[in-house]
């Protein structure tokens, strides 16, 4: 791959890797919005902003699916897409050469995932821990991992 | 250091930043809303919580000095509706306390409504654990008068059904509004976040 071909390349990663880590939170978020219970603190902003009632409606209707779902997917799911989120989009601003400073920044969106968690166990944090949303948010991690090296192997470097 | 770089840091800083967010809003605030319009209307969430995130558990120093008061709180997984003045959806919340000067209590408590209880006569309330036969407790209310409070005597044997229990329905007298009943998530019951230091 030449070099012009290489700066091509890591352009559209990147856009790639913005609009993943943009969907992966905002599914994340829908899932918290429409199956998760109202008194969470997000639906206190939502009532502050004026649009609770439109968001209630919106449950309403999309609020039978919530039966179909494997309680992982409602509950230990978007936090781990969080992560992946966050992942990604720290990927998209660094990328290449800055291989170090990525990690840095990556390992401490996992740091702060986990100490959240092993805070609920300790009831620091409010929140139930659970060994699913561990699970998940370290292989959500570990999949962010794979998926950066892949986009930076051999030749694929070349800065932007 | 580059400017680049300073930028890249920026903006990691405001990625972690928008996670830290999303993480505050996914934090049980405990104040639900589950109007619903219908009399007496099932739960509201979709998605039931994690047994024991419905409980909310709080600690406060005694103000005559006499300790710490310990209190775990639910709410109904129901809403009901009464006729004016006290229209509008509305949960029931029990209340396990240990205070230091009032010793154990059971509370429930609803936001509008008379429950047809004093303090001297006292009343009974039915109480059902999970798919049991119903339990009569003999309760009182409150020595201020207030009706939107009862306590519900015989502390040990009601936690202790509690504690076996992963739901439970009190149907209470309210005046003109007959004996509605509310239902309870008690899945998850912590003890060791209702009195950490015991």
């Amino acid at each position: 791959m030449s070099r012009c071909q290489a700066a091509e390349a890591g352009r559209q990663a990147i856009i790639m890797f913005r609009i993943v880590s943009l969907a992966s939170m905002t599914i994340g978020g829908s899932i918290y919005i429409l199956w998760r219970q109202d008194s969470l603190t997000v639906f206190a902003w939502l009532k502050t902003l004026g649009v609770f009632k439109l968001v209630r409606n919106v449950r309403g209707v999309f609020g039978g699916v919530a039966t179909a779902l494997p309680e992982w997917v409602s509950l230990s799911l978007p936090q781990g897409l969080w992560v992946f989120s966050g992942c990604m989009a720290v990927h998209s601003i660094w990328r290449c050469p800055y291989r170090w400073q990525q990690r840095l920044w990556m390992f401490l969106i996992l740091c702060l995932s986990v100490s959240g968690e092993l805070g609920q166990a300790t009831g620091l944090v409010p929140g139930v821990f659970d060994l699913w949303d561990l699970a998940i948010v370290f292989i959500a991690f570990l999949v962010a991992q794979l998926l950066t090296a892949m986009d930076v192997g051999p030749g694929r470097c070349w800065r932007v | 250091m580059d400017r680049g770089v300073v930028l890249r840091h920026v903006a990691s800083g405001a990625v972690v930043a928008m996670l830290i967010v999303l993480a505050i809003g996914s934090t049980d605030s405990g104040g639900g809303s589950s109007a619903t319009g219908e009399r007496q209307s099932t739960a509201a969430p979709a998605t039931p919580p994690r047994p024991g995130e419905q409980w909310m558990y709080e600690q406060s120093e005694d103000p005559m000095g006499k300790g710490t008061s310990y209190s775990a709180m639910v709410q109904s997984t129901n809403t009901v509706t009464f006729d004016f003045p006290y229209s509008e959806a509305q949960h029931a919340t029990l209340t396990l306390r240990t205070h230091p000067r009032y010793g154990k209590d059971l509370i429930l408590r609803i936001e509008r409504g008379q429950f047809l209880c004093n303090s001297y006569d006292g009343c009974n309330v039915l109480v059902r654990f999970d798919d049991g036969e119903p339990q009569t407790f003999s309760a009182a209310g409150p020595s201020d008068n207030s009706t939107e409070v009862l306590f519900i005597r015989n502390y040990p044997r009601f936690v202790e059904a509690m504690l076996k229990a992963e739901r439970i329905r009190i149907s209470a007298e309210v005046y003109q509004e007959g004996s509605p009943v509310f239902e309870f998530d008690v899945r998850g019951f912590a003890t060791s976040r209702y009195r950490p230091k015991s």
